[in-house]
C-alpha cells in the first residue's frame, strides 16, 4: 500500500508530494519517534516525515545514478550480493538494476516501510513510500506503479500549461496518484 | 529479520552489555594494544595533560624486533577513558582489553604525591583483570630533588610492574572479593617469586635493547601472568581454581626446565632490586605509598621531559613482550588442555550459560578450539602478525562455524576483515586529531564542521582499493576488498543474533562502512550504517544523540549528506527531548547548524539565492524554524530573530499564505526581544552568522528619483557651443543614448542643497497582512545628506503601492544613491541597489547645484482659470480684461522665498502673437532692478500698464482693416464739390441742399453718384444692428512673462531658475469709427476731420474730441463729429508718401478721449486710410492766392458795382513749395446761384471779360509769383460769383481754387 | 490543374504527421498566445482568426480531394463538416439538434485537448476555438454566411465539446469562377 508519492526534479527539489497522513503509520519507525519532537510541543505530522524520509532517500538515488552512469568498481559484481540477505542488503538488486533501468528499486527498507525509487532519464526521480503490510507487494506492482506514474508525468508534460519544472498542481496527475495510492 | 532472530537466540534480560559503541573505531584497532591514559590530580591544569596526552599519542606505533628478529610493527592506540564493560568484553575481542594504563598528574608534597599514588592505585582497579602494566607519569619531581630519581630513569627495569601488578591485583582481589582471599594468598608467592626473577632478566631488554635474551624472561613472567588468569576467572569454584593452579604449575616447570642461565641473570638483577628496594625506602625523598608498586615516571615539568617518549616506547615494548608471551603460551598449549579455557574464552553475557558445562563434550572442545584460534587470531594480530592472524581466524571461523558458535564465528570473520583491511588499507588508521575531534565534548564538536567530503568519487585516487592491494606485499589468504565486504556482511549478521552483542554489531557495522568507503561502496556502506542505525540498544539520551552525531558523521563520509543531515538533526532533537533529563539547547542548536549544508542551506543570504532553488524547501524551513527554537531557548534572542529573518526573507517564495502570515507575525514577536540590525553575529562557538535583509517584505518594484518642479529646475548658463566644439561629434541624443547603454546610474538633472529631494518608489507587500515600515530611508554616499524617514503602511498583498523617500542635501558635489533602508517587523535591513533584481545599476549618481533662491510670484489681478501651456516653468497667472484703448495696471509681487537671496533677474514677455504685445504691456526695467537683491523672505514688486489695443477705424465686424467701401462711399469725397458759404453749419446745409436736386439728375457726374451712395451709408448706420458683432469683437491676448533669477552660491557657479507669469488680456471694443471725410476748414490753416462714431458699448459713452468739444452717444449709437485740425505741412515729404504722412500727422494730432462711467480710454486713429483728394484737403495747398479789384484786395463779402461799369481784377499766384509748378492753367468762371442748387453758366450775353479769361502758365518757379490781370463789365443787375481756378495741364484732378469765391453785385 | 495539385496532394498523404507531435504544437501555439496577449478573450479571438485562415485555405483541398456536389441543405453541409473533421483530424463529431438554420458538432473530448488543463487563469480560454474559425472560413469559401462557437468543452467539465453552427445568409455575389 504507497502512503506517499514524491516527484523530484532535476534540481533535487521536490515538485510533487503527496502522502496519506497517517499518524501510526510511522509511529514505529526511529526517525519517527525522534524527530518527532519539533518545538513547542508540537509534533511533526507524518508529511513533514515523509518528506523527510524522501529527502534522505535522495542520496540513495543519487548513488544509483551514479552507478548507473558508470559501472565501474567491483559494483557489477553479482558475486557481492548474495541473494539471500536481510533488509540491510535488500536494496542490491535494485543498485544492479539501476545500471539498466530506470527503476532503482528498494532504497531504504524497514519491517515498517520500503522506499522505493525510479529515475527518468531525464533526471525526473519519482519515490514512492510503501507501507509493509500482511500482503507484501510483488516488485511488478511497483514497477507497475512507477510507469503509471511515468506516464501520468508523460501527459502532465504535454500540458501546454505547465511550466516544466515548476511544481505540479494538476487534477489529472492527481488522480493518478490516487489510484496508485489506493493501491489501485 | 534480525528482530525476529535476536530473540531466540538471546537469552533473558542482557545483564552485561558494555555501556556504548565506540565510535571512533576502525577496523585497524583490532590491530592496536589499547592504552588508557588518565589525567589524575588536581594538580595538573587540563591543557598540560593535553600536551601529554599528544606527545603520547604521537608513539602510535612501535617497531620491535622478535625472537626471529623480524621486524614486528605494534600499534597502539591510546584514550582517555575505558569504560569497564567494554574491557570485560576483552575475551572475546582482544584488542578491546586495556592492556596498559598511563596515568599523568602531578604532585609537589608527600602527601599529594601519596594521594596520586592512591588514585593510580584506584585507576588500575578497574582495569585489573587486563592490564599488564602501568606507569605513573608525574611533573613537578625535580629529579635532582632526589637521587632516587636519578636511579629510576637509569636502571630500574620495567619488569618490576608485571610483578606488583600481579601482586597488587592480589591485593585488590582482597579488598575486592574477600571470597577468594584463600586463593590470592596461595597464589601470592610464586607469583612475586617469578615475577622477581623475571624482573631481573628481563632488565637488560629494556635497557640495552637486546632482544634475543627477553624472550625467556617475559616468557617466564608471562608464565606468572598466566598463572593468574585462570585465578581471575575462576572465583566461584574453588576446585577449578586447583586445577588451574595444578596446570600453572606444569606450566612453571615446563619454563624452569627451558633455561637455566636465565635464573642467574634475574639473580642478579633480583639483587640490585632489592638495593632498589631499600634506596627507595630512604626517608629523603618522595616515599610511595608500600602497596604502590606501579612504575612511576618522574618529569619536572613538561619542559624537561624530553625522556617521555622513549620511556613510553620502553613501556609500549613491555606490553608487546607480555603480548607476546600470552600468544606464544596459548600457541603452545596442548590440544588436550584447551577446553579448560572455556571459561576464559566467553563473552561476558556467556558467563552464566557455561556454568556447570560440560567441558569434555566433543562440542565443547571444539567450540574451545575454535574460539582459541580466534582468541590467537585476535593476538597474533595485535603483535603484528597478519599472515598468521589470518590463517588462525580462518581456522577459527571453519571450527566455529562447525560448532554454530555464531558470536566467536562473527568475531572471527570480523576479525579476519581486520586483519585484510590492515594489509589492504593501512591508510585507514586515523590521525589523532581527528580522532580527538570525533569524540563528542562539548564545543569541540562544533568546530566540527562537517568536512566537504563530497560525492563518494572525490577519494584521492591513491587510495584505491586496487592500488593499495597492489603494492601491499600480499599476505597468502588474504582476503579480497569484495571478500571482505561479504564477510563483514556475513558478521553482522551473526552478531544480530545475540541482543546482548548489539554494540559489538554496530561497531563492526560502522567499520565495515569505514572500509567500503575506502572502497568507494557507497551503498554497501550506506547499507551498513542502516543496519546499525537499526540496532537496538539501550542508552542515555546523551548517548543516543552522541550515537546519532555519529552516525551522522558517517554518513556524511559516505557523501550522503542528506541523510548526515537527517541524523544530524535527529541528535539534536535528542539534546532537548522531553526524556532528556537537562535538555542542552545550545549544543542542539550547533548540531543543527551543522546539518544546514545537508539540506543545501546556507544563513548567508547571498548565497541562499544560488541554493534556494534545488533543495527542499519544506525540511529546509523546518529546520529554520528549529533554528529560530533553540536559539531563543538557549536564550540568544538575537540570534533567534536573525534566524527568523532569514526564514522569512530566504523562504518566502515557497511559503503559502498562512506560513508567511505566521512566519511574519513570530518574526514581530520575536525581534521584541531583540530586534534584527543589519551586523553580524557570532555566536559562542565562533561561527559568525551574516546579517540578513528583509528585501521582499517589502520588496522594490519601482525606484526612481524625481527631478525638480519645472519652476524650481535648477538651469546652467553653459554655452552650447562648447559643447559642439568638443571633438566628440556625437548629438546630445546619440550621446544619452549609449549613456544609457554603458550606465544609466547618472541622473539627467541636477537637485538643489538644502531642498527637499524626492524618490518615488513602489512597493509590494508579498505577506498577507499589514505591512507597517516604521522607518524607510535612503542610503547615500558623497555629499552629506540629511534623509527623512517616514512611516509607511502597506496593505495586505498590495503589490502598487507607491511611496516616496525624501531627503535634503546639505552639500553641493555628487550625491551617490546606494539604495535604502526599512525598519520593518522590528528588524532593520539595508537593501542595496545592486542586490535588487529589476535594478539594472548599482547606484545612481545625482548632480547637487549649491543652494538657489526660489521665487514667488503674485499678482494683483485675479488667476485666469486657464493659462497658456507654452512655457512650462509658469508659476501664476493674471487674466485682465479692460475696454480698447483703456489702461489697467497690475502689480506683480516677487517673494524670495529661498534661503538665499536673489541678486540676478531678467525679465521678457513672451507671446505668440508678438509685436502687438509690446504696445500692451509696459513696464519700468530699472524700477525692479533698483530693489535687487531681494533678500530671503523679502519681496519686490512692480507695475505692469496693460493697454487694450485695439482699432477703432472701421466697421465692428471687420475691424482688422479700413473697408475700401468706407472710403468711396464718402459723401463728399470730390473735392470741387466742396464749396458753398463759409460757415460750417450753413455750408453743410449748402451742401446738402445743393445735392438734393442733382441727386435726381441722370447726368452721370460720377460725384453726384457718389454723393448719393454716401448719403444712403450714412443714413443707413442705426440700422445696423451692433449687438451681433459685439461678442466677435472681444479679443484675447496671451503673454508670458518669463523670470530669470538666479543668486548665492548657485549665481556664482552659474546656475539659475527661471518661472513665468502667465498674462491673459481680454479686450472688448469701446467705439468705432466707421466712416470719416475731410472738409475745409475755416481757415486755409485747418480742415475738419469729419468722424462718424459708433458706440459698441452698452452704456452712453461721452467722447471729447476737442478741446472742449464733447458729444454723448448713445449705447450703440452712432454720431457724426467734425474734429478741426491743422492742416498738415507738406514740408519735406518726398512724393508718393504724402498719404502716410497725413495718416500720422492725423493720428497724432487726433485724439478722441472717450468717458464711460466708471472707466475711460483714448481711440487712437491707427489704421486710417485717405484718398488722394483726402490727402489734399489735409495737406496746405502749394499756392497762395492774391486778388486785388479796383487795386484794392477782395474780402469775403459782396462788392457792389453798376451795371457797365468796369471792373479790373488783378490775381497773384505765389507758389511756395520747393519746386517749381509747370505749365498751369488760370482760369475763371462767372455763374450766377439761384440758391436752389442750380447754378448758371452760360452768361455771355450779361457780361464781357476784357483780357483773357484763362492763361497758360509755362511755369512758377518756388517762391515767385505769376501775376495775371484783367477787366470785367457786367450788363445786367444781378447777384454774380467769380470763381478762379488753377490746375496742371497734366492732371485735371488736382485743382487748386480760390476759395470763397468773390460775389459781385450788380445794380 | 486542380485535378493534377488534388493527386499531388493525395500522394503526400502518405506521410501523416504523428498527432502528439500535432497536439503539442497546437498547445504550444495556444500556450504562447496565452502569453503574449494579456485577456484571455484577446486569444480567444486570435484563435478564431486563426482558424478562419485556415478554414479559406482548406476548403479548397477538401472540395479538390473530395468532390463532393453542392450542398442541398444545412444537414448536408453538416454532413460534409463532419466528414472533414474526419479526414483532417481523424475526430469524428456526431452530428446534434439540426434544425433549418442550426446545428451542433459534438466531440466527445476537446480536439487538440487530450492534455491540456486549464489554469484558473485562463479558466474562459476556448481552447479549440480555432475549429469554429475554421468552419466560418471554409463555409464563407462557399458563400455561406455562417456563425460557430464553442458552447460546451471538456477542458471545462462539461462531458462533450461542442460547436454550435449557425447559418445566417448565403453569399450571392461574388462566385468564384469556376462554380456552375
Amino acid at each position: 500500500m504507497a502512503v506517499c508519492v514524491c516527484v523530484i526534479g532535476k534540481d533535487n527539489g521536490p515538485i510533487y508530494m503527496r502522502s496519506r497522513s497517517r499518524a501510526d503509520e510511522l509511529s514505529q519507525t526511529v526517525e519517527h519517534n525522534l524527530s518527532q519532537m519539533a518545538f513547542r510541543g508540537v509534533t511533526a505530522n507524518t508529511e513533514l516525515q515523509y518528506n523527510f524520509i524522501v529527502s534522505s532517500a535522495l542520496d540513495i538515488i543519487e548513488e544509483r545514478a551514479l552507478v548507473g552512469s558508470s559501472a565501474s568498481g567491483y559494483k557489477g559484481n553479482p558475486s557481492l550480493h548474495p541473494s539471500a540477505s536481510g533488509g540491510a542488503v535488500g536494496s542490491i538488486d535494485g543498485q544492479q538494476l539501476a545500471t539498466r533501468e530506470l527503476y532503482l528499486g528498494a532504497l531504504t527498507a524497514r519491517e515498517e516501510y520500503k522506499v522505493y525509487g525510479y529515475m527518468t532519464n531525464t533526471k525526473i526521480k519519482f519515490v514512492i513510500v510503501i507501507e509493509e503490510t500482511s500482503i507484501p507487494l510483488r516488485e511488478n506492482d511497483i514497477r507497475t506503479m512507477f510507469r503509471k506514474l511515468h506516464s501520468a508525468f508523460c501527459d502532465l508534460m504535454s500540458n501546454p500549461f505547465y511550466l516544466p519544472g515548476s511544481s505540479i498542481n494538476s487534477k489529472r496527475f492527481d488522480a493518478v496518484v490516487t489510484s496508485i495510492m489506493s493501491g489501485q | 529479520m534480525r528482530s525476529a532472530v535476536s530473540v531466540i537466540l538471546s537469552g533473558t534480560a542482557p545483564e552485561q552489555n558494555m555501556s556504548y559503541p565506540d565510535y571512533s573505531q576502525t577496523p585497524l584497532d583490532h590491530q592496536s594494544l589499547l592504552v588508557v591514559v588518565r589525567h589524575i590530580g588536581r594538580q595538573l591544569r587540563t591543557k598540560q595533560f593535553n600536551r601529554a596526552f599528544e606527545r603520547i599519542s604521537r608513539i602510535n606505533q612501535l617497531k620491535v624486533f622478535d625472537s626471529q628478529n623480524q621486524a614486528r610493527h605494534i600499534w597502539i592506540r591510546y584514550l582517555r577513558g575505558y569504560p569497564q564493560e567494554n574491557n570485560d568484553w576483552g575475551d572475546f575481542q582482544t584488542h578491546r582489553k586495556a592492556l596498559g594504563l598511563i596515568t599523568v598528574g602531578q604532585c609537589n608534597s608527600q602527601d599529594e604525591f601519596n594521594e596520586l599514588c592512591r588514585i593510580h592505585e584506584s585507576l588500575k582497579v578497574g582495569y585489573a583483570f587486563t592490564l599488564y602494566d602501568s606507569r605513573c607519569i608525574l611533573f613537578g619531581l625535580n629529579q635532582d630533588g632526589t637521587l632516587y630519581e636519578e636511579s629510576h630513569s637509569s636502571d630500574i627495569s620495567p619488569c618490576v610492574d608485571p610483578a606488583d601488578d600481579g601482586f597488587h591485583k592480589k591485593n585488590e582481589s582482597n579488598s575486592g572479593s574477600p571470597r577468594d582471599s584463600a586463593v590470592s594468598s596461595t597464589a601470592m608467592p610464586d607469583s612475586l617469586q617469578s615475577c622477581s626473577n623475571s624482573g631481573g632478566s628481563s632488565a637488560p631488554s629494556s635497557i640495552g635493547g637486546i632482544i634475543n635474551i627477553p624472550k625467556k624472561s617475559t616468557s617466564s613472567d608471562s608464565l606468572q601472568n598466566y598463572l593468574e588468569t585462570p585465578n581471575e576467572d575462576t572465583f566461584d569454584s574453588v576446585s577449578e581454581d586447583s586445577s588451574s593452579r595444578s596446570e600453572s604449575v606444569s606450566a612453571t616447570i615446563q619454563y624452569a626446565r627451558m633455561e637455566q642461565e636465565a635464573g642467574l641473570a634475574g639473580g642478579q638483577v633480583n639483587a640490585d632490586r632489592q638495593s632498589v628496594d631499600k634506596q627507595s625506602t630512604e626517608p629523603k625523598s618522595l616515599v610511595a605509598p608500600t602497596n604502590f608498586k606501579a612504575r612511576t615516571l618522574f618529569y619536572p615539568t613538561m619542559e624537561h621531559s624530553q625522556t617521555l617518549e622513549t620511556d613510553i616506547e620502553e613501556f609500549i615494548a613491555s606490553l608487546f613482550w607480555i603480548l607476546e608471551s600470552k600468544r606464544m603460551d596459548k600457541l603452545g598449549l596442548r590440544k588436550a588442555d584447551r577446553h579448560l579455557l572455556l571459561n576464559s574464552l566467553c563473552a561476558p553475557f556467556e558467563k552464566k550459560d557455561f556454568v556447570g558445562l560440560d567441558l569434555e563434550s566433543k562440542n565443547n572442545k571444539r567450540r574451545a578450539d575454535g574460539r582459541l584460534k580466534k582468541q590467537l587470531g585476535d593476538l597474533s594480530l595485535q603483535a603484528g602478525l597478519l599472515s598468521e592472524a589470518i590463517s588462525h581466524y580462518h581456522s577459527a571461523a571453519d571450527i566455529l562455524k562447525s560448532v554454530n558458535d555464531w558470536l566467536w564465528l562473527a568475531g572471527a570473520l570480523e576479525g579476519m576483515c581486520s586483519a585484510s583491511v590492515a594489509c589492504l588499507y593501512p591508510q585507514l588508521r586515523r590521525s589523532p586529531t581527528l580522532q580527538r575531534n570525533s569524540s563528542l565534548q562539548g564545543s569541540e564538536l562544533t568546530k566540527y564542521k562537517v568536512a566537504a567530503i563530497g560525492t563518494t568519487n572525490s577519494l584521492p585516487p591513491g587510495l584505491d582499493p586496487e592500488q593499495i592491494g597492489g603494492y601491499k606485499p600480499m599476505i597468502k589468504n588474504c582476503l579480497t576488498p569484495a571478500e571482505i565486504l561479504e564477510k563483514y556482511r556475513e558478521a553482522v549478521t551473526h552478531y544480530g543474533k545475540y541482543r546482548q552483542a548489539g554494540i559489538i554489531e554496530t561497531e563492526a557495522s560502522i567499520k565495515a562502512a569505514l572500509v567500503l568507503i575506502e572502497q568507494r561502496q557507497t551503498l554497501h556502506a550506506a547499507d551498513f550504517l542502516q543496519n546499525a542505525v537499526f540496532i537496538s540498544l539501550q542508552l542515555t539520551e546523551d548517548e543516543k544523540m552522541q550515537r546519532f552525531n555519529a552516525l551522522s558523521e558517517l554518513y556524511t563520509k559516505v557523501g550522503f549528506h542528506r541523510k548526515a543531515a537527517f541524523f544530524k538533526r535527529v541528535a539534536a532533537m535528542r539534546c532537548v527531548s522531553p526524556h532528556n533529563p537537562h535538555p542542552n539547547w545550545a549544543l542542539c542548536h550547533s548540531l543543527l547548524l551543522q546539518l544546514l549544508e545537508g539540506y543545501k542551506l546556507s544563513l548567508n543570504p547571498n548565497e541562499i539565492s544560488t541554493y534556494n532553488f534545488y533543495g527542499w524547501p519544506r525540511l529546509q524551513m523546518q529546520v529554520m524554524q528549529e533554528l529560530v527554537g533553540t536559539a531563543k531557548r538557549k536564550g540568544n534572542n538575537a540570534l533567534a530573530t536573525r534566524h527568523m529573518t532569514f526564514l522569512v526573507h530566504a523562504m518566502l517564495p515557497h511559503m503559502s499564505r498562512d506560513e508567511r502570515r505566521e512566519f511574519a507575525q513570530q518574526l514581530e514577536a520575536l525581534s521584541k526581544d531583540a530586534e534584527g540590525l543589519p551586523v553580524p553575529l557570532a555566536i559562542d562557538n565562533g561561527l559568525i552568522v551574516p546579517p540578513v535583509h528583509l528585501q521582499h517584505t517589502p520588496s522594490v518594484k519601482v525606484f526612481k528619483l524625481v527631478p525638480p518642479t519645472p519652476h524650481l529646475k535648477p538651469e546652467k548658463v553653459e554655452d552650447k557651443k562648447l559643447e559642439e566644439a568638443s571633438p566628440f561629434v556625437y548629438t546630445p541624443f546619440s550621446a544619452h543614448r549609449d549613456r544609457g547603454a554603458k550606465d544609466v546610474t547618472k541622473a539627467e538633472f541636477s537637485w538643489v542643497e538644502g531642498e527637499l529631494c524626492e524618490v518615488n518608489v513602489i512597493l509590494e507587500n508579498p505577506l498577507p497582512i499589514e505591512l507597517k515600515v516604521s522607518s524607510m530611508c535612503l542610503i547615500t554616499e558623497g555629499v552629506k545628506f540629511h534623509v527623512n524617514s517616514n512611516v509607511i503602511s502597506i496593505p495586505a498583498e498590495s503589490n502598487m503601492f507607491p511611496a516616496t523617500l525624501t531627503g535634503k542635501p546639505l552639500e553641493p558635489g555628487t550625491l551617490r544613491i546606494l539604495g535604502y533602508s526599512t525598519y520593518t517587523l522590528g528588524v532593520k535591513s539595508n537593501i542595496r541597489l545592486k542586490n535588487m533584481k529589476n535594478m539594472l545599476f548599482p547606484h545612481i549618481d545625482v548632480e547637487i547645484v549649491p543652494a538657489l533662491p526660489s521665487l514667488d510670484v503674485s499678482t494683483s489681478k485675479p488667476k485666469s482659470e486657464f493659462f497658456s501651456s507654452f512655457s512650462d516653468s509658469v508659476v501664476t497667472s493674471a487674466s485682465i480684461s479692460l475696454l480698447m484703448g483703456e489702461t489697467q495696471e497690475c502689480t506683480v509681487t516677487l517673494t524670495n522665498t529661498g534661503k538665499v537671496p536673489i541678486e540676478h533677474l531678467e525679465m521678457k514677455m513672451d507671446s505668440r502673437l508678438d509685436k502687438q504685445i509690446l504696445d500692451i504691456f509696459k513696464w519700468s526695467e530699472d524700477n525692479i532692478m533698483s530693489q535687487l537683491p531681494i533678500q530671503p523672505g523679502a519681496s519686490a514688486s512692480f507695475t505692469v500698464y496693460i493697454y487694450g489695443v485695439g482699432d477703432f477705424i472701421g466697421q465692428p465686424d471687420n475691424s482688422n482693416t479700413v473697408d475700401n467701401s468706407s472710403v468711396s462711399s464718402l459723401p463728399v469725397s470730390n473735392a470741387p464739390s466742396v464749396d458753398g458759404p463759409s460757415s460750417l453749419p450753413s455750408r453743410l446745409g449748402a451742401i446738402s441742399d445743393r445735392l438734393r436736386p442733382k441727386r435726381t439728375e441722370s447726368s452721370a457726374s460720377n460725384r453726384s453718384s457718389v454723393k448719393s451712395g454716401g448719403g444712403s451709408s450714412v443714413l443707413s448706420f442705426p440700422v445696423r444692428s451692433p449687438k451681433v458683432s459685439m461678442a466677435s469683437n472681444v479679443k484675447n491676448y496671451e503673454a508670458v512673462l518669463n523670470l530669470k533669477y538666479s543668486g548665492g552660491p548657485g549665481f556664482k557657479t552659474g546656475h539659475f531658475r527661471r518661472c513665468g507669469v502667465a498674462f491673459n488680456v481680454e479686450v472688448s471694443p469701446t467705439l468705432y469709427i466707421t466712416k470719416w471725410d475731410t472738409l475745409p476748414g475755416e481757415s486755409p490753416a485747418q480742415f475738419y476731420l469729419v468722424l462718424d462714431l459708433w458706440n459698441a458699448t452698452d452704456h452712453e459713452m461721452e467722447v471729447q474730441y476737442a478741446k472742449n468739444k464733447q458729444i454723448l452717444v448713445e449705447k450703440a449709437e452712432s454720431c457724426r463729429i467734425p474734429v478741426p485740425v491743422d492742416r498738415c505741412p507738406m514740408t519735406n515729404v518726398e512724393k508718393g508718401k504724402e498719404e502716410q504722412a497725413c495718416c500720422e500727422h492725423i493720428v497724432t494730432n487726433v485724439d478722441l478721449k472717450w468717458v464711460l462711467p466708471e472707466c475711460s480710454g483714448k481711440a487712437t486713429m491707427q489704421g486710417i486710410r485717405l484718398t488722394p483728394p483726402m490727402v489734399q484737403l489735409v495737406t496746405v495747398s502749394p499756392i497762395h492766392w492774391e486778388i486785388t479789384i479796383n487795386g484794392e484786395s477782395v474780402k469775403p463779402e459782396e462788392i457792389r458795382f453798376d451795371a457797365g461799369e468796369m471792373i479790373s481784377v488783378n490775381v497773384w499766384l505765389r507758389n511756395h513749395l520747393k519746386e517749381a509748378l509747370e505749365d498751369l492753367s488760370l482760369s475763371l468762371d462767372c455763374f450766377q446761384d439761384y440758391q436752389n442748387g442750380r447754378c448758371n453758366y452760360k452768361l455771355d450775353s450779361r457780361f464781357a471779360v476784357i483780357g483773357n479769361d484763362s492763361v497758360l502758365i509755362p511755369e512758377i518757379c518756388p517762391g515767385s509769383s505769376f501775376q495775371h490781370a484783367l477787366s470785367m463789365i457786367f450788363f445786367v443787375p444781378g447777384l454774380y460769383k467769380v470763381d478762379f481756378k488753377c490746375n496742371r495741364k497734366s492732371s485735371e484732378d488736382c485743382v487748386w481754387k480760390f476759395n470763397p469765391p468773390l460775389d459781385i453785385q450788380i445794380n | 490543374m486542380s485535378r493534377q495539385s488534388t493527386s499531388s496532394r493525395i500522394t503526400a498523404d502518405s506521410k501523416k504527421v504523428n498527432s502528439e507531435l500535432f497536439v503539442l504544437t497546437y498547445g504550444t501555439l495556444v500556450q504562447q498566445l496565452v502569453k503574449d496577449y494579456e485577456s484571455v478573450e484577446d486569444v480567444n479571438k486570435q484563435l478564431e482568426r486563426i482558424g478562419y485562415n485556415i478554414g479559406l485555405r482548406v476548403i479548397e483541398d477538401f472540395l479538390a480531394r473530395t468532390n463532393y456536389p453542392r450542398c442541398t441543405d444545412l444537414r448536408d453541409t453538416a454532413e460534409k463538416i463532419q466528414a472533414a473533421f474526419k479526414m483532417y483530424l481523424n475526430a469524428t463529431p456526431s452530428l446534434s439538434n439540426v434544425t433549418a438554420d442550426e446545428f451542433s458538432l459534438v466531440f466527445e473530448s476537446t480536439p487538440f485537448g487530450e492534455f491540456t488543463e486549464l489554469p484558473d487563469a485562463c479558466a474562459n480560454l476556448k481552447y479549440c476555438n480555432v475549429l469554429p474559425g475554421v468552419i466560418r472560413g471554409a463555409c464563407e469559401m462557399v458563400q455561406m454566411d455562417v456563425q460557430a462557437y464553442v458552447i460546451a468543452d471538456t477542458l471545462k467539465g462539461d462531458n462533450a465539446t461542442e460547436i454550435r453552427v449557425r447559418f445566417i445568409k448565403k453569399l450571392h455575389d461574388a462566385l468564384p469562377a469556376g462554380e456552375d
